[in-house]
């Protein structure tokens, strides 16, 4: 084998499925060694969250109407094959680090990724391993993960292979983060990244402000949880919830299961998600084992445990992070109240002299790899027990079908508001999204 | 299949590949043209305001080895020959720096087989062949956005001039602009007629002044008239972004063989309900001939590089580079430059300012640059942690034999730094400097033609230590 890569090695480098192979393959062969000692990251080190890239299987519920949908190799419950990080938090102080336990996820992708929440001037680790892909032992893809948004960041920590370092099958590598910038982001592998994030290996990632903790009157209210220092509370909010968006393409998630290549220039999306699901399985709560059905066999959510129902009381204010990492600009239409953007791609909408640039809309744009901050203050419940249902929804029409059949699904979820007085949801939210694990 | 016509088309146009050597004479760079960042083409009738530019056609070459028949522009007044004209096309079209205040002439020349005109989408009083220009009726029906450069004529296998037609505007606001054909527009732009222009501010303290040979990486240049807008004129970069569906140029390419030796041309050439983009460009190049330098003998068609090389923020380094992005396809392409955020400043050669004129830049890491519009943002990185070998980054690396190593990897977390390499590596890295891929992050974009990944549109933001350094000089 040639020591320097021919130049189409090279654009093989980094890439699709394949033609990935090839190049990660000539990697692995002739310069990471696969015989060598396993060097594991130091053991006094505890990141706040490991990660572990591997495939898996999720549920997106619709008519099987084409030849690539559902997966007829698929588990039961199951219909789309996705790529994935696992949460393997639980195990972040074994040692080694890829433990028993860890190497059990191997085939538990999680979709969409893990949720990641730090906290300005957080001095924090992120720890990354390969489990391998369980139905593709003859691809030996690394890993990365890119924390995409994060400023002045240098190579080794950005996660894009050509330029920097990526992780092999059973090897660990711990990314270092100081988070400087509050403010909405997201993460992904950058690994052959085309097909790596469409195949699911995204999620969220927030940096709270420094300003939390301090109280701000804003509007007459006071806050002391905000999307930024803004310093007078213009970005306080009681709730908030992520919005993470992303698409299935049958095609090549058949493709990748049944050793074939897709054409990416062929892109066309069947199924648009939000935290992982679609309509009308993101009504359904965190955690949720058993969605809806596609033709007539139950949905296997147990790795797609992110609900996106945003439950909020009359008069509070609502903060939606909106993220997209599919490839199609989303229009998130909230009917029925109005938000104000006030931060696109973790920046306050503020010039360079604090002039308000922040705006009110109904529709928020969020195009692939942006993300918005919008806030909106919940309208006056109507009466009597029960809440008040406004939907959220992409109004980019086609967003909102699963699988192109009739009916609505996809990006489209339910904002539920409540009497300021009912005990139906807690008074102060259990933290992002109503996961406890995040506060 | 899609590469059969080509060599009839050379033969029949007697193409011969000139050197950038020749070329370089040919535009009579009267400066250094720097390996990376933004050339300004040099007017070839010796007023700098005024451009002959040639219609014509030519050819440009993917990373697959694909070659695709194009349209466009050749700087200068190439009639006198087709195949002297395909030689100097270029695609984009040439980049046409002018000063606020400035009159900037166009004589549009033209070798195609139909009708061709300009338009200068954000400029106010254009005038067309002493007139002011305005779409052109044929008994009540629009046949085209400007007055046009008639078509040129083939017969036997030749090709005789059309008409010529001249453009002229005040260039009154800076920033970045846009000029492409107002003549069967959906056709021919998306063929490759477009090109990108920059007005300069001219106000007092704004002017330009750029000593491209001082090597000093102090100097400063502005965007607009706006002290905030300052950024290093060593660093300006032009990113054109636009696409390629390789069945329409295939299907106008044999309609031109056919055109030369019979006169006869169909407009319609390809169905446009049928229109794919297969490739996806920045600079007219794909991945990776973006991080090529400017004028590469191996590009003679697509001169000009998409690297954007900056030096680490510091004291000897204190200004940003500048960076303008052109939309010249059909759709929104969102581009993620990795590294740091960019600071939007101006859009659609305006700054970005509320209606009282205070600043509403704002960082982002996504640029979502759509069709026909132009970004101008600012773009640093320093590190903020100030990672040395004597201030550790608090992890613990595995040694390399445990990792994938990327060919651009220094082998060292720290600018200005080298470490070990696994044997075999490309090692590219120079001088321990950085490399951050800039690419759009719709993903399908950053592949091409048949399903090959990485080919579209990306390219590298390379971080050199600051100057003073031991790196190769640009």
């Amino acid at each position: 084998m040639s020591k320097r890569l021919s130049r189409r090695g090279f654009l093989k480098l980094g890439l699709g499925a394949a033609a990935g192979a090839a190049g990660a393959q000539l990697f692995l062969s002739s310069r990471a060694g696969h015989l060598s000692p396993v060097a594991q990251a130091a053991t006094t080190i505890t990141p706040k969250y490991y990660l572990a890239g591997t495939d898996g299987w999720a549920s997106f519920p619709g008519t099987g109407n084409t030849h690539f949908y559902p997966d007829p190799w698929a588990p039961t419950g199951k219909t789309s094959y996705m790529f994935g990080f696992a949460n393997v938090s639980a195990y972040k102080t074994a040692d080694p680090p890829v433990s028993a336990d860890v190497l059990g996820f191997k085939q538990k992708a999680q979709s969409c990724a893990p949720m990641m929440y730090f906290d300005e001037n957080e001095s924090a680790v992120v720890r990354l391993t390969n489990l391998g892909l369980a139905v593709r032992p003859d691809l030996v893809d690394s890993h990365t993960v890119h924390w995409h948004g994060f400023q002045n960041v240098i190579p080794m920590f950005d996660g894009e292979p050509s330029t920097s370092i990526a992780v092999p099958i059973g090897r660990v590598f711990d990314y270092s983060y100081k988070p400087y910038e509050p403010g909405t982001y997201m993460y992904h592998c950058h690994f052959e990244d085309t097909e790596h994030v469409h195949m699911g290996m995204v999620g969220p990632v927030v940096v709270r402000p420094a300003q939390n903790g301090t109280a701000h009157t804003h509007g007459g209210k006071t806050f002391t949880k905000f999307a930024y220092n803004d310093g007078d509370g213009s970005t306080g909010y009681n709730r908030e919830y992520v919005i993470f968006l992303s698409e299935v393409w049958n095609e090549s998630h058949w493709d990748d299961a049944h050793i074939q290549l897709p054409d990416w220039t062929d892109y066309k999306a069947d199924f648009y998600l939000i935290n992982g699901r679609v309509y009308p399985d993101t009504l359904l709560p965190n955690g949720a084992a058993v969605g809806a059905p596609t033709n007539g066999v139950p949905g296997d959510l147990r790795d797609q445990p992110y609900s996106a129902v945003v439950h909020c009381k009359e008069g509070e204010r609502v903060l939606l992070r909106l993220i997209n990492l599919g490839f199609t600009k989303a229009s998130m239409t909230l009917a029925g109240i109005r938000m104000r953007v006030v931060g696109l791609d973790a920046t306050q909408l503020r010039g360079k002299t604090d002039a308000d640039g922040s705006y009110e809309t109904s529709t928020a744009q969020v195009g692939p790899g942006e993300s918005v901050d919008a806030i909106f203050e919940a309208p006056a419940h109507s009466g009597g027990a029960g809440y008040d249902t406004y939907l959220l929804y992409n109004r980019n029409i086609q967003g909102i079908s699963n699988n192109g059949g009739a009916g609505l699904g996809g990006q489209m979820t339910e904002v539920r508001v409540y009497s300021a007085s009912s005990n139906a949801i807690p008074a102060v939210q259990v933290g992002p999204n109503d996961l406890s694990s995040l506060a | 299949m899609k590469r059969r016509l080509l060599p009839a088309i050379l033969a029949a146009l007697a193409i011969l590949l000139v050197s950038v050597a020749q070329r370089g004479t040919a535009q009579a760079q009267s400066t250094a043209i720097p390996r990376n960042g933004v050339v300004c083409s040099t007017s070839t009738n010796g007023d700098p305001t005024m451009f002959d530019l040639t219609a014509t056609i030519g050819y440009v070459t993917m990373s697959d080895g694909n070659a695709i028949h194009m349209w466009g522009y050749a700087n200068g007044d190439w009639t006198a020959d087709a195949a002297t004209a395909a030689e100097h096309y270029q695609y984009p079209g040439p980049i046409l720096c002018v000063n606020q205040g400035d009159t900037l002439t166009i004589r549009l020349h033209n070798m195609l087989p139909e009708d061709t005109s300009l338009i200068f989408p954000g400029q106010d009083n254009v005038q067309a062949g002493g007139f002011p220009s305005q779409p052109v009726f044929i008994s009540g029906a629009m046949t085209s956005l400007a007055p046009v450069a008639s078509a040129a004529s083939g017969s036997g296998g030749n090709v005789t001039a059309g008409g010529t037609m001249e453009y002229s505007f005040l260039a009154s606001e800076p920033g970045t602009y846009i000029y492409e054909s107002g003549t069967n527009a959906g056709v021919q732009v998306q063929m490759g007629m477009f090109g990108t222009i920059i007005v300069r501010p001219s106000n007092a303290g704004f002017g330009y002044t750029y000593d491209i040979g001082s090597g000093d990486e102090t100097q400063v240049a502005y965007a607009y008239n706006r002290a905030d807008s300052a950024y290093n004129p060593a660093h300006e970069n032009v990113e054109i972004l636009s696409e390629i569906d390789p069945f329409m140029h295939q299907a106008y390419e044999a309609d031109f063989i056919n055109w030369m030796s019979t006169g006869e041309h169909n407009p319609q050439a390809f169905d446009m309900q049928g229109y794919v983009a297969r490739y996806f460009l920045i600079n007219g190049r794909s991945f990776p001939d973006t991080l090529a330098d400017n004028l590469v003998p191996w590009l003679p068609n697509q001169p000009y590089s998409a690297l954007v090389h900056i030096h680490a923020k510091s004291a000897s380094d204190p200004y940003p580079a500048l960076v303008r992005y052109v939309g010249a396809g059909t759709q929104d392409y969102p581009f993620h430059p990795h590294g740091n955020d960019s600071l939007v400043i101006g859009r659609d050669g305006r700054a970005l300012v509320n209606a009282s004129g205070a600043d509403l830049s704002t960082y982002k890491f996504s640029i979502p640059v759509g069709p026909g519009q132009t970004w101008d943002i600012t773009f640093d990185w320093q590190d903020d942690n100030n990672y040395s070998a004597s201030n550790p980054i608090p992890v613990t690396v595995p040694q390399t034999a445990n990792l994938t190593v990327g060919p651009y990897w220094s082998g060292s977390p720290y600018l200005g730094s080298s470490g070990a390499l696994p044997p075999g590596g490309e090692g590219y890295s120079q001088c321990g400097e950085y490399y951050h891929i800039a690419h759009n992050h719709a993903l399908q974009q950053m592949t091409s033609w048949g399903g090959i990944t990485l080919s579209g549109q990306a390219t590298y933001t390379r971080i050199d230590p600051p100057t003073p350094n031991s790196c190769p000089q640009q």
